[in-house]
């Protein structure tokens, strides 16, 4: 029986440390912008998360995307979820104009919730 | 007649290995588990697309008149920092745009408060300005957008 636990002890802890491997895996480092009135992560609803780095660039998940395909990639999750929200995590030393596109296709694709991950003060 | 088996000394010693391999695991476990990124939170936004010339005139004809129809702050950049300005009127810093913003919602209106950050404005500062409004108390405030 021992032996039988250990192997099955071990299977589960690779399990979830792979699992949560994955999970940061579409974690890109950016340093995030910071406020004070943040809500709390909503963890009901499944967004559709859009990295933007220092320079720029716009990523879905690990994959480098252009503004067409960020557009065809927004209106597929908009047809896809019941509750659409779009998530942007942005560099806080990225300029607006690289913001205001992907706003302006989340508007578009009449996605309405749309937020900005930031960190709050006392997680600094 | 039974007799309590206290002379076994086999059944009272502690086996150290097993538990030496179990509490192994479990720190494995939460080394791995633990994470040590600090906890990110969303700050709920919204887009206000610019309305073309006379496309909200009938709209605006039917809402009840209000104090305020919405704030715009808007928000620039210069050689000393970012420049705010609410309502197309010159704000020093965040502080005043806070206090400003608190003595306008006091009055009991709570009008869309619309952020349009000119293109080369930081994230970091838009998302400040973003706070401000929101701290101040305002319930919708989002963020401008050209069609």
């Amino acid at each position: 029986m021992t032996p039988m636990i250990d192997v099955v002890f071990l299977l589960i802890i690779f399990f979830l440390v792979s699992s949560h491997l994955a999970k940061q895996e579409t974690r890109l480092p950016v340093d995030l912008p910071v406020a004070s009135t943040a809500l709390p992560n909503d963890l009901e609803i499944a967004p559709l998360t859009i990295h933007v780095d220092a320079r720029s660039r716009l990523f879905i998940a690990t994959r480098e995307v252009n503004l067409p395909s960020l557009r065809a990639a927004v209106r597929e999750y908009k047809g896809s979820s019941s509750e659409p929200s779009i998530r942007i995590r942005t560099d806080r030393s990225v300029p607006y104009n690289s913001i205001e596109p992907i706003l302006r296709e989340a508007a578009q694709a009449g996605v309405t919730d749309v937020r900005i991950a930031v960190l709050t003060e006392e997680s600094q | 007649m039974k007799t309590p088996n206290v002379g076994r000394d086999s059944s009272l010693e502690i086996a150290m290995t097993p538990m030496i391999d179990v509490v192994f695991l479990l720190l494995i476990f939460f080394v791995w588990t633990s994470s040590f990124e600090a906890p990110e939170s969303d700050l709920p936004s919204s887009v206000a697309a610019a309305e073309k010339a006379g496309g909200g005139a009938e709209s605006n004809a039917e809402l009840p008149s209000e104090t305020f129809d919405e704030i715009l702050i808007g928000i620039s950049v210069s050689s000393t920092g970012m420049q705010i300005s609410m309502n197309q009127e010159p704000i020093v810093d965040l502080n005043a745009l806070g206090s400003r913003m608190s003595e306008i919602l006091k009055l009991g209106v709570q009008p869309p408060v619309i952020i349009d950050p000119e293109p080369m404005v930081l994230m970091a500062d838009a998302v400040a300005v973003f706070d401000t409004a929101r701290a101040a108390g305002a319930d919708r405030v989002l963020f401008a957008i050209e069609e």
